[in-house]
């Protein structure tokens, strides 16, 4: 077990030397040297293998740039903006796991049955769907024409509430205004279209991959088995099937991680959603190359970190892995 | 069994679907709070929250309208003036001396880092325009953005000396007589800051704050902002000029047309600021909002950079207005909501030239034109746009496009740059541009708020004059012109000023727009003004009208 942690953690380390190789490179394009601090503006010379270095070491110490707009650092900037990403982001991945996992164990049930071919064909809609058009389309029905959803943002503007952990629905609940839980439902509101155009294609991944999963492990033999003895056909379904069948599933979780990020770019954007997408796509605009540096590594940071964590997980969960020497 | 599983997801679809009913249910106490509330949506984000240090009218909206005063000011919409700060003032026979008798009641913001402890007094006016004179001054610096007005205006040469007489009593001496020197202390930039404030940051070694958590005199203050997303205002109880009506004033940052739109027809927002004109076809098909419009004192324009090739040719110039189809623009990208420009005035300024010939739409001319300059087989140029759209240009983006095409029948070949707000008025002020789609709003009603900052020679050091076109014998004529007090001679003036601009041709002036703001009828006593700008001081919000709309 250690050992798989141990190769894990050197695959990590591998991972992002190559990100900062790859970052590195991208810098040497910029039109000004990419300055990280004072400090580092003075260790810059004409060899290129010390300036790696020498950027790495000021990397890893914190000082990410100053970002050429706000003049504040990039690295606080990004923990500005990035709880509000987090917050689309998890709640996007809970309700494609809670619509998801159901959905895709109902369709695997009911193999081959109008049930099932319904599931997956709207399911691959999903899948195909461009969601910045999904987006609109939600935003124009629920928004405008019904007017039963809020347009855009992460809460009324009606209410003020003090930024504490950058995450609303903690913060609208933290707050002392007597509104506090209005706010709260408000808040809860206006997650509820970015989630679901976030969620849509992870959704129909994951009801998809636990649909295929639920199929396989269903006709195994163990199942076979646990059925002639006699199990309840809820035990069978949940501690037996499902067990088994998350292995794949927990793979998809981990992969989907930079569709959800990519997705985020979209859905930021199309509900003025302030988190890391909007704010790069305003460092794009802005010409503001400190700050793309800085996001773009801490975007791909988080991707890797993710994956590995994931990979990991999948080592704990799976018993032939785990026990393999 | 299956039953049993199926009913499970069934269960967890009816409890989302409650969840989502539940959650679009509006409370009392949500509609309380929204009576509470004026939102209007803005084009863009602020540069800074001094005003001293912008010329765009986006950032004058957030902090010298709603933050600070001036010591006198413009009766909103005129170009009267009116007392401010200053209660009275004397102005000597030789013009050049102007005293001011100050108010003496008027308290400071406050804020969580600082409590004033004592009133404005001429200290605060000694140092707003100290910090702007010297380059020495402490604060001078502490923002890395330019005095804009201040140096474009050549104020720095005109005042020769402020002297405190007493607290309450201020005198400014000036080289020479100057008529628009009132005026010019109406304006946005001769907003006054605190001293006591800038000193209190100074001890904590935070000068730069003074721009960042600004504090003034003014109606509102700021409580918060997150750039890019809203700014947040509470109405400053203690106001000079009695309390101001609304509580709560926030600002939706919503560069983006459409969700700007999308938010006022759902009565996110309360007030929209320049829709597009399909959107005031929209709102105009919808009962419940109404559409706000005024003539605007403003122009867009190509400005030509004339200190790099070819535009410092006056042939080229010209050729270039002969080559661009106005009329098409003013169909296209403003549908037909503005006029054609083609002096740097709109023609509701007095002084406005009617009789001065523009150039026609003529590309055979232009081609000709072009070949006797020596560019028979054309050139390529590019034309810096910016994303955000401006009262005085809903679209530079499409303008550009169509100006393209133009040119490209003629031989010019186009590329087209486009930039954040902020990013494009840095790099036009430096200079980096090579054509630039601008435009200017007035902010006082005289035409010297046209010609000086946008075409003179201190103008073009300081940036303000994106075209660098720099005409020592025009500088001169806009000096006297501004030094003359009598309004028949001046006039005479800006018409020769308008004639000699037609000649050199800088400028491919385009067109004057209308001024739309679309508005949620709950907000009561709310203007818009031929000079821009947003003023919320005497606005409202009817309750009633508010409740009613909350429970459609």
């Amino acid at each position: 077990m250690t050992s798989i942690i141990f190769r894990q953690f050197l695959l990590l380390i591998l991972g992002l030397f190559t990100l900062t190789l790859f970052t590195f490179g991208i810098s040497q394009l910029f039109p000004d040297p990419l300055i990280l601090s004072d400090a580092h503006a003075k260790t810059i010379n004409d060899s290129l293998i010390e300036n790696y270095f020498n950027y790495i070491a000021f990397l890893s110490q914190g000082e990410w740039g100053l970002s050429r707009i706000s003049g504040r650092s990039v690295l606080d900037e990004f923990f500005i903006y990035f709880p509000a990403t987090l917050e689309l982001t998890t709640i996007a991945i809970i309700f494609a796991l809670v619509l998801g996992l159901p959905l895709g164990i109902y369709a695997a049930e009911n193999k081959n049955k109008w049930q099932d071919k319904l599931i997956v064909s709207t399911t691959l809609i999903g899948y195909s769907m461009p969601i910045f058009w999904w987006g609109m389309l939600l935003v124009l029905l629920f928004a405008l024409t019904l007017g039963i959803s809020p347009v855009a943002s992460r809460i009324g503007f009606e209410y003020d509430i003090l930024p504490v952990t950058g995450f609303m629905l903690i913060d609208t609940l933290l707050s002392d205004q007597p509104y506090a839980l209005a706010a709260f439902q408000n808040a809860l509101q206006h997650l509820v279209l970015p989630t679901i155009v976030l969620g849509t294609i992870p959704l129909a991944i994951f009801t998809r991959v636990t649909r295929s999963a639920m199929i396989d492990a269903l006709s195994s033999d163990y199942i076979r088995t646990a059925k002639a003895k006699g199990l309840p056909y809820d035990r069978i379904i949940w501690s037996h099937a499902l067990r088994n069948a998350m292995i794949p599933i927990v793979t998809v979780i981990g992969l989907q991680i930079s569709v959800l990020i990519t997705g985020t770019l979209i859905t930021e954007k199309i509900f003025a959603w302030p988190g890391i997408g909007k704010w790069l796509l305003e460092a794009v605009y802005r010409r503001d190359l400190v700050t793309l540096h800085g996001g773009l590594l801490a975007i791909a940071s988080l991707v890797i970190i993710v994956n590995i964590a994931v990979e990991v997980l999948v080592h704990l969960v799976n018993p032939k892995l785990r026990h393999k020497k | 069994m299956k039953f049993i599983q199926f009913q499970i997801s069934q269960k967890l679809l009816f409890g989302l679907a409650a969840a989502l009913v539940l959650s679009s249910c509006n409370s009392d106490e949500a509609n309380k709070v929204k009576d509470d509330v004026l939102v209007y949506c803005s084009e863009g984000s602020p540069e800074t929250f001094n005003p001293q240090l912008s010329t765009s009218g986006t950032t004058f909206d957030a902090s010298s309208r709603p933050l600070y005063n001036r010591l006198v000011e413009f009766e909103p919409g005129s170009t009267f003036i009116k007392p401010a700060l200053a209660t009275q003032w004397k102005v000597s026979r030789s013009g050049t001396e102007y005293t001011f008798y100050l108010r003496q009641d008027v308290p400071f913001h406050y804020n969580n880092n600082y409590k004033p402890t004592r009133n404005f007094n001429a200290d605060d006016v000694l140092f707003s325009f100290n910090r702007q004179r010297f380059n020495q001054h402490p604060f001078h610096s502490v923002t890395p953005l330019s005095y804009g007005y201040f140096v474009s205006m050549g104020l720095g040469e005109l005042i020769k000396d402020i002297q405190k007489i007493d607290d309450y009593k201020i005198k400014f001496i000036l080289n020479e007589p100057n008529s628009t020197f009132l005026a010019t202390l109406a304006m946005d930039f001769a907003s006054i800051l605190s001293k006591e404030y800038a000193d209190h940051l100074l001890k904590q070694n935070q000068p730069a704050n003074i721009d960042i958590q600004p504090i003034g005199t003014g109606p509102f203050q700021l409580t918060r902002y997150q750039p890019d997303a809203y700014i947040r205002y509470k109405a400053h109880e203690n106001f000079w000029g009695g309390q101001p009506r609304l509580k709560n004033l926030v600002f939706a940052i919503t560069p983006d047309p459409s969700l700007r739109f999308a938010r006022t027809f759902a009565k996110e927002c309360d007030i929209m600021a320049n829709p597009l004109p399909v959107h005031i076809e929209v709102a105009g098909k919808q009962t419940d909002l109404e559409i706000l419009n005024e003539a605007g004192l403003n122009i867009a324009f190509l400005s030509l950079n004339t200190a790099k090739t070819p535009f410092n040719n006056q042939t080229v110039r010209i050729a270039l207005n002969h080559a661009i189809n106005k009329q098409a623009i003013i169909k296209k990208v403003y549908q037909d909501t503005a006029s054609v420009a083609k002096n740097p005035i709109p023609p509701s300024m007095w002084s406005y030239d009617n009789d001065v010939a523009d150039y026609d739409f003529d590309p055979e001319r232009a081609r000709k034109l072009l070949a006797s300059a020596g560019y028979e087989d054309g050139f390529e140029m590019t034309i810096s746009t910016m994303s955000a759209q401006r009262s005085y240009n809903p679209n530079a983006k499409k303008m550009a496009q169509l100006i393209q095409q133009d040119l490209k029948d003629v031989g010019i070949k186009v590329t087209i740059d486009t930039y954040e707000f902020g990013t494009f008025l840095s790099r036009t002020r430096a200079g980096e541009h090579h054509s630039a789609l601008m435009g200017w709003i007035s902010d006082n009603g005289d035409p010297d708020n046209f010609f000086t900052p946008l075409l003179s020679c201190a103008a073009a050091n300081m940036g303000t004059n994106s075209s660098f076109w720099c005409d020592q014998k025009f500088s001169n004529l806009l000096r006297n012109a501004r030094i003359k007090n009598d309004l028949r001679s001046r006039q005479s003036l800006y018409k020769q000023a308008q004639r000699q601009f037609k000649i050199a041709s800088p400028w491919v002036p385009i067109a004057h727009a209308t001024q739309h703001m679309i508005v949620n009828p709950r907000v009561q006593n709310f203007k818009i003004y031929p000079s821009g700008g947003v003023y919320f001081k005497d606005v409202f919000l009817s309750e009633k009208l508010a409740r009613v709309k909350a429970n459609d």
